[in-house]
């Protein structure tokens, strides 16, 4: 029996390792998000028009009048940093970290008067939501969707 | 599931020492800002031990050999060892094609398994908030509320004075 030329083997073996990344998702690299700054009241009751897709998500404690003040889309590539202003001198900033298994990370700080107030760490599958609420009268909330 | 009804279940997983640490921190700031719930945390975390020693001495007073004379009587028929359900199991293997289909019935069985753990591994069973970190301002504290399998979590923060900000 003839026996595999090495050279062969390696070449094959080469493709087949080109093949796998070239299979590898592209925007591994990148995230794509789409957040809604949201104003919310106690007093009343409406729903802004714009925000009936996440009615669900956010009510709750009370809260019965939603009001879009603006949104925003934009794609960060890994360890980019953009920010949100939600209102006066509370702002959010949101890191890119990575993508695992369909998973993307990302940080979000909340910031007021240029000072930490808290920094939450996420992971969530592309497609998910995450809303962040800071309480109060009024108050502001944020809705962190990647595409 | 009522708010009274959740705060006192996130109290007990507290108290049991079932929070993770970001849940805990988040807990504990929560407890330091509201004295009642402190009192509740601390009764329910004396109460747990006494409950425990009652229980205990309940499951020792039971004697073993009355219970297992109860249990014997009602075993009345002989029934075949694991070794020999075993053997009868392996006369399907005299029937080629009965062989090959209880072959491919475990092996589809084997691969929807296995398809199912990774996409729950990969996709779904992961909590969407990692860890929370506080910041400068003691006064912060955040709830988390998740649902994994849709995919939202929301971040309740109290705390933060709103009112200037606008």
């Amino acid at each position: 029996m003839r026996r595999a030329r090495p050279y062969i083997t390696f070449a094959a073996l080469a493709g087949v390792a080109v093949a796998l990344l070239a299979a590898a998702p592209a925007h591994a690299q990148q995230a794509q998000f789409e957040v809604i700054v949201v104003k919310a009241t106690k007093d009343g009751d409406s729903m802004d028009p714009a925000l009936a897709n996440y009615a669900h998500l956010l009510k709750g404690k009370g809260y019965t009048n939603f009001q879009k003040l603006r949104s925003t889309s934009f794609t960060l590539a890994k360890g980019s940093t953009r920010t949100i202003t939600i209102a006066g001198s509370l702002k959010a900033e949101i890191t890119y970290e990575s993508e695992v298994n369909d998973r993307v990370a990302f940080k979000c700080r909340v910031l007021k008067g240029g000072k930490e107030q808290l920094k939450i760490n996420y992971s969530v599958p592309r497609g998910g939501k995450t809303l962040v609420v800071v309480t109060g009268t009024p108050a502001y909330m944020l809705i962190i969707e990647i595409r | 599931m009522d708010k009274a009804t959740r705060l006192e279940i996130e109290i007990g997983r507290y108290v049991d020492g079932e929070m993770s640490g970001a849940e805990r921190t988040a807990m504990e700031r929560r407890l330091d800002a509201d004295p009642e719930l402190r009192r509740i945390a601390d009764e329910l975390k004396a109460i747990r031990p006494r409950v425990a020693e009652a229980v205990g001495a309940a499951a020792g007073s039971i004697e073993g050999e009355p219970l297992w004379r109860g249990v014997a009587e009602h075993i009345t028929a002989r029934r075949p060892s694991p070794l020999e359900a075993f053997r009868g199991g392996l006369r399907v293997f005299l029937y080629p094609r009965m062989a090959a289909a209880v072959a491919t019935v475990v092996i589809l069985l084997g691969l929807f398994i296995l398809v199912t753990q990774i996409t729950d591994r990969g996709a779904v069973a992961q909590p969407i908030v990692r860890e929370i970190e506080y910041g400068e301002n003691p006064n912060v504290v955040a709830v988390v509320e998740e649902n994994i399998s849709a995919g939202t979590a929301v971040v309740w923060i109290d705390g933060i004075d709103t009112r200037e900000v606008d």
